[in-house]
């Protein structure tokens, strides 16, 4: 086995993909050696990470038929209001043009104003802000849609990272990962889930990978009866 | 009592990794709490006051030793109150409440309840028995690759591979005991013990690495009255029922109390239902 017949290979394995049992014992026993293929093995699944680090950034849900109800619903009332009669009667671009304009401010004037929100909000739920808690920078801060009543359209609140969302979806959350030596511990029977802060070193080295590069991240650990630490996982 | 045993622990996994990592760090952040009881069992009321105990000896002949109380109330709906002494005074207390289909954590110092739907409990407890099958198909491989005696390809919770290691060669063994009934606590209890030895060599270690896991529970109350974790890398850490008494507990002790202002902890919003 060359270094030249496993480079796709590498490329692979770092991409997730999987060889055959027997080909992947022969490609560990070549980079096992080959400290050119060890390298080359880190790079890519560097790259991997990197690259599933970005389509998490960049990546908008699609968008949610409420939303797109709701959007539109927001201009055809706007436009009402601008004509006072159905916008479907309207065939005058200048006017069209103006409810636009109109809408248009409107929008931009509901994202300023959950950007402000979104600065001083975190993670509330139906009763009011969590007890001390701050995002971690990077990790993307989470903020209710507005309230009943609100000006604000629902379709505009920010989830993650500003990407629109449907406010009635429940975020998901990362998988928990069993905490290490837990496998050995004594019966779960009761504990609790904490949320807290822990340095990205400490879930990286049990596989969870943060979604951005960061030296802090909110994860969920359950800790047993005793006292001990049994899975843990990342909050979205 | 659950918490700081579990701050100490989590810091001890933080402080290895950040000096692994060469990186500084201070601490652990805890943020939020919610309750999760594993099952819900009617008709079988008590109360007792839980006991936890941590030594370890270190290398040098220095020892950690932690110790923490609290007590334990279940009525006949299947309520759970627990309470866990603070070392500032006073207790922690949360209550699962399986009838109402809420979980409560009061914080005595704000006078603060966190309410969490009971359905995220089971839906937390489900995505971690989901972690263990995964963990556990994880190690069927690993043994099927054994059999064939070669090495074993190592994929993380995303399905990427994260490394190739060698599984071959000794690994560990497990053994598990039924231990004959006795009483503890006024209660009688059936016990099991669970070795897990790795040989010499496995992971550098000159002598056999032997932890051995004592549990005793109560088939009356399905309850643990007694657990006995020896690690020799960890030290031993039990966990005891003690003044175990039957018979409901005065209800009050299953509600908020009316002082408290009532928020969400706003874990629900992150389970997939």
């Amino acid at each position: 086995m060359t270094c030249a017949s496993i480079a796709s290979d590498l490329v692979d394995l770092a991409r997730g993909l999987s060889p055959d049992a027997e080909r992947a014992r022969a490609i560990e026993r070549h980079v096992r050696d080959c400290a050119d293929c060890a390298a080359r093995l880190d790079r890519e699944r560097a790259l991997s990470a990197d690259m599933r680090r970005l389509a998490d950034d960049t990546l908008a849900p699609p968008l949610d038929p409420t939303q797109e109800a709701a959007v539109l619903a927001a201009f055809d009332t706007a436009q009402m209001r601008s004509f006072g009669r159905s916008p479907k009667g309207s065939r005058s671009f200048l006017k069209r043009a103006s409810a636009a304009v109109c809408v248009s401010g409107a929008v931009a004037a509901a994202i300023a104003w959950m950007l402000v929100r979104t600065s001083t909000t975190v993670a509330r739920d139906d009763g009011g802000p969590l007890p001390s808690v701050s995002a971690p920078p990077s990790i993307g801060l989470i903020v209710e849609p507005p309230a009943v009543g609100s000006n604000v359209p629902s379709a505009l609140a920010p989830h993650r990272r500003g990407n629109l969302a449907a406010p009635t979806t429940p975020i998901e959350s990362t998988r928990f990962v069993l905490w290490p030596g837990a496998d050995d511990l004594p019966t779960f029977e009761s504990g609790h889930l904490v949320r807290m802060q822990l340095p990205a070193t400490v879930v990286a080295s049990m596989g969870l990978t943060p979604t951005s590069h960061v030296d802090v991240v909110e994860a969920d650990v359950l800790v047993d009866q005793g006292g001990f630490a049994r899975a843990v996982r990342l909050v979205p | 009592m659950t918490t700081k045993f579990a701050l100490g622990v989590i810091a001890g996994v933080v402080s290895a990794a950040s000096l692994a990592a060469q990186e500084p760090w201070t601490g652990v952040s805890v943020q939020v709490k919610m309750p999760l009881e594993a099952k819900t069992l009617k008709g079988a009321p008590y109360s007792a006051e839980t006991v936890s105990d941590r030594t370890q000896v270190l290398a040098d002949g220095n020892r950690i030793v932690q110790h923490s109380t609290g007590r334990v109330y279940r009525d006949a709906e299947g309520r759970v109150r627990r309470e866990e002494d603070r070392p500032s005074g006073g207790a922690r207390v949360s209550i699962t409440d399986p009838v109402a289909g809420v979980s409560w954590s009061l914080d005595p110092e704000t006078h603060v309840a966190f309410r969490t739907s009971s359905v995220v409990n089971t839906t937390i407890l489900n995505k971690v028995e989901a972690a263990k099958v995964e963990v556990a198909r994880a190690a069927a491989a690993g043994a099927e690759s054994r059999r064939e005696g070669g090495d074993v390809a190592v994929f993380g919770p995303a399905g990427g591979l994260v490394e190739l290691r060698r599984r071959g060669g000794a690994t560990e063994q497990r053994t598990a005991d039924v231990l004959t009934a006795r009483p503890i606590e006024g209660v009688m209890a059936e016990g099991k013990r669970t070795t897990v030895t790795i040989p010499a060599g496995a992971i550098g270690n000159v002598q056999p690495l032997v932890t051995t896991t004592e549990e005793w529970t109560s088939p009356e109350l399905q309850v643990l009255v007694f657990t006995d974790h020896k690690d020799p890398r960890e030290g031993q850490s039990t966990y005891r029922l003690v003044n175990i008494t039957r018979g409901d507990p005065p209800a009050s002790l299953f509600q908020v109390p009316a002082d408290y202002t009532i928020r969400e902890t706003g874990i629900r919003r992150f389970e997939r239902q």
